[in-house]
């Protein structure tokens, strides 16, 4: 994807005199740390390479030298947006790989975060959306709610960020029961603020000539440039993986698959908003329906048994013994490759995992949801103004610890 | 002269006091509109002098006073390669309109003899009364007393964007370069329906002396009620004059970086920050002497001269204030225009509708007389 070129170097119209600008990596638009070359006529732009890796962090590299359960701590470093969805997405693969099937309460506890998630990431784009085009406060509003979400992470996982809490076949912490009512309290007033963005923004002239029919794809170039997500429903694509690929408790859970079909920055806004009322549904119907019950599964040759069991039990303790010990750990195929997919708040992301046999992966690669779109990105700005490029790019929502890995 | 000296230093001093004031109110009601504190801890010293008020935070008033020492100690950057001579002066080129355009507003109307200015009378101060003995008693509080009045203070406001096109010509920076550009262009797109609406209301006075216009409010009704397109169109300009959102094109943080003040730091870029806040001052005095009836009250044609002149003074002020405050509040609440947006705003939108307002005017002007 690096070095995209959709516009030949030396303008077609040669006798347009083009500027070359980079925009990025240290632009304040760029929200990480992006580069895109831009060949400008005036303000319009005729030419856009984007560059990546200025975050190449090497997260794939490392996850061969750690086990599945460690690599746990590396993916919600990836995505400083929605932590929670890249943890469980990994190891969502490990468990189809060692085909594992998780307890009940914990497809539920797993839901319930991962939609949490959603909302944290889709009020955070929505936000620095608005604020990219001058609407300052909105973006802040959108904090304050996060700020909720971060204190309801941390009473969940122990870490507002860096949550590292799934476990294979399970999560590292059942859900608080004191946690419950937060969360009612949280989605109970979470609406309001939903309503107070639309306010300010959705009837707004100035955010209309902004966003509608800026930085548009059609369903077309959605699907050929692997488009997913709410940038691939706001163009028309009936994709969502919760649906379509069903996983842990999707499939017992009521919700509609919101698809527009402008594709533009406006549509990719309200496919957001109302993303984020269709999580708020899901939430409520967790809380009711979550079942009690074990939340990992009872095989320790996955899951570490109980401190309790390790100290009285034999079998326990040589587990408990097995998990900790370098290289040995817990039961994978011998030869094995999968891909197993999620919908993480911005797109489909896949992990690729090859395995020996080793409580190591042989190979980890990470499909992230922004590089695919970032891809297209070039495709939305063609002829655009700097302004919207702007737009455009936080429409896209690129988590730069994503993109580069 | 010494007259002239003293309305200098009083008017200057007064609009220096309010800059800090302004930021300091910019801050904090954004941060309300954001649900956050804003500045609120920065006050008094801990010296045992203060007495029990040592460390008061004072609201964090004195924020904008730590903000200005930041400026002074920091470096005055400047880029390798920049034209040395117009990037220094470039600030200057900002700060000089808005002042000078500030010698032209008038703060309140005259000098009332043997009562003195603001219910000071001279002969009360023996020392620096009697340095008044000579001058004359009915100058009115304005540094630059002009009949063209309104014609000059909009003359040398608008001289201010050349220093911004200037900023980012010399930069030697493309996003600034860009920013300069852009406000070249706005200027273009937003003085012709500005300059019409006010016409549609110099007529209505029929005079372009602020004086004669405040008077002509005092007789009637405020301009606002013959004129309320006109204020609208010349409020809506004034945003775009003053940079501020949602007109901040030259200076839009997340596309063209900093805009024209991208390489200024310290110093400079204070210097283009307190020219942006005196434009916005006194565009906010022009449209209150103009259409909100300057230091009158509409229901008293005499409250202004209470209290030796004072009353009129903070009319003037309170109403200055309140457009201020709006600005604020709007600047926090919409997005941005795009560059093009904006030329269609200014041409297909406010050009028309102010030159249809004019001829309106003038026709009904017309009609009124014969």
């Amino acid at each position: 994807m690096a070095g995209t070129t959709t516009a030949p170097k030396k303008p077609i119209d040669a006798d347009v005199e083009t500027i070359t600008v980079n925009f990025g990596p240290q632009h304040p638009a760029t929200h990480g740390t992006l580069r895109i070359e831009l060949d400008l006529d005036g303000e319009r732009i005729v030419g856009a390479r984007p560059e990546i890796g200025y975050l190449h962090t090497g997260f794939e590299k490392i996850a061969e030298e750690m086990s599945y359960n460690q690599f746990v701590t590396v993916t919600d470093r990836m995505n400083y947006f929605s932590p929670l969805c890249n943890n469980f997405g990994f190891v969502h693969a490990v468990e189809e790989m060692c085909g594992i099937e998780i307890t009940p309460r914990c497809k539920y506890a797993r839901v319930l975060l991962c939609e949490l998630s959603r909302v944290a990431d889709h009020i955070l784009s929505v936000g620095l959306g608005a604020m990219d085009l001058g609407a300052f406060s909105v973006m802040l509003w959108g904090f304050v709610e996060r700020e909720r979400l971060y204190d309801i992470f941390e009473h969940a996982t122990g870490a507002r960020l860096t949550t590292s809490h799934a476990r294979v076949g399970g999560i590292a912490r059942d859900i608080p029961d004191d946690l419950i009512p937060r969360i009612k309290k949280f989605i109970d007033d979470f609406p309001a603020t939903l309503d107070k963005t639309e306010k300010m923004l959705s009837r707004n002239r100035i955010w209309w000539g902004r966003t509608v029919g800026v930085g548009a794809l059609t369903t077309e170039q959605c699907l050929s440039y692997g488009v997913t997500g709410p940038l691939a429903r706001a163009s028309g694509v009936d994709y969502d993986l919760r649906r379509d690929r069903p996983y842990w408790a999707y499939p017992e859970l009521d919700f509609n698959v919101i698809t527009r079909t402008d594709g533009d920055i406006y549509a990719r806004y309200k496919v957001r908003l109302d993303e984020m009322r269709e999580s708020i549904k899901l939430i409520r119907q967790c809380l009711e329906k979550m079942p009690k019950g074990p939340i990992n599964i009872e095989d320790h040759k996955v899951t570490i048994p109980s401190k309790k069991d390790v100290y009285t039990k034999m079998e326990s303790l040589i587990m408990h013994f097995k998990h900790y010990m370098d290289d040995h750990g817990m039961d994978t195929p011998r030869r094995s490759e999968v891909y197993s997919c999620t919908e993480s708040p911005n797109g489909e992301l896949g992990w690729y995992i090859i395995s020996q046999g080793r409580s190591q992966p042989y190979r980890v690669r990470c499909r992230p949801p922004c590089l695919l779109t970032y891809g297209a990105y070039p495709e939305m700005i063609k002829n655009a103004l700097i302004s919207d490029a702007v737009a455009a790019l936080s429409s896209i929502n690129v988590i730069a610890g994503e993109l580069d890995r | 002269m010494i007259w002239g000296i003293v309305k200098i230093v009083v008017i200057f001093g007064l609009v220096m006091k309010i800059v800090p004031l302004l930021v300091y109110a910019e801050r904090r009601i954004s941060a309300r509109i954001q649900l956050r504190l804003g500045p609120n801890m920065v006050g008094l010293p801990r010296w045992k002098i203060l007495g029990p008020l040592g460390g008061f935070h004072l609201w964090g008033l004195l924020q904008p006073l730590a903000d200005a020492m930041k400026f002074v100690f920091k470096e005055n950057f400047t880029p390798a390669r920049a034209d040395k001579f117009l990037y220094r002066i470039a600030p200057a080129m900002v700060f000089i309109p808005a002042g000078l355009a500030l010698a032209g507003i008038p703060f309140y109307g005259e000098w009332v003899k043997d009562v003195g200015f603001v219910g000071i009378k001279p002969a009360e101060f023996p020392l620096i009364g009697s340095w008044f003995e000579g001058v004359p008693h009915s100058g009115p509080f304005v540094i630059f007393d002009s009949e063209l009045g309104v014609l000059f203070v909009l003359a040398a406001s608008t001289l201010g964007v050349h220093g911004l096109s200037i900023a980012g010509w010399s930069s030697y920076n493309k996003f600034s370069q860009m920013a300069g550009v852009r406000a070249s262009a706005q200027l273009i797109s937003y003085e012709a329906p500005m300059f019409m609406a006010l016409i549609a209301a110099l007529m209505v006075a029929g005079s372009t002396d602020f004086f004669s216009i405040v008077e002509y409010q005092n007789q009637n009704m405020w301009l606002i009620c013959y004129q309320p397109l006109a204020f609208i169109i010349f409020y809506i300009c004034t945003f775009a004059e003053t940079n501020r959102l949602p007109f901040d094109l030259p200076e839009a943080e997340p596309e063209l970086v900093g805009g024209y003040h991208t390489e200024y730091g310290g110093m400079g870029f204070a210097i283009f920050f307190l020219g942006e806040y005196i434009a916005m001052i006194v565009q906010c005095a022009i449209l209150t002497l103009v259409f909100l009836g300057g230091w009158t009250l509409p229901w008293s044609e005499t409250a202004h001269l209470a209290w030796g002149g004072l009353a009129g003074f903070l009319i003037f002020f309170t109403k200055v204030v309140i457009l201020l405050l709006i600005m604020i509040q709007v600047r926090w609440t919409l997005p941005r225009f795009r560059y093009d947006q904006l030329m269609q705003l200014g041409w297909k939108r406010l050009a028309p509708l102010a030159m249809i307002n004019l001829a309106a005017t003038a026709v009904i002007g017309v009609m009124m007389k014969s």
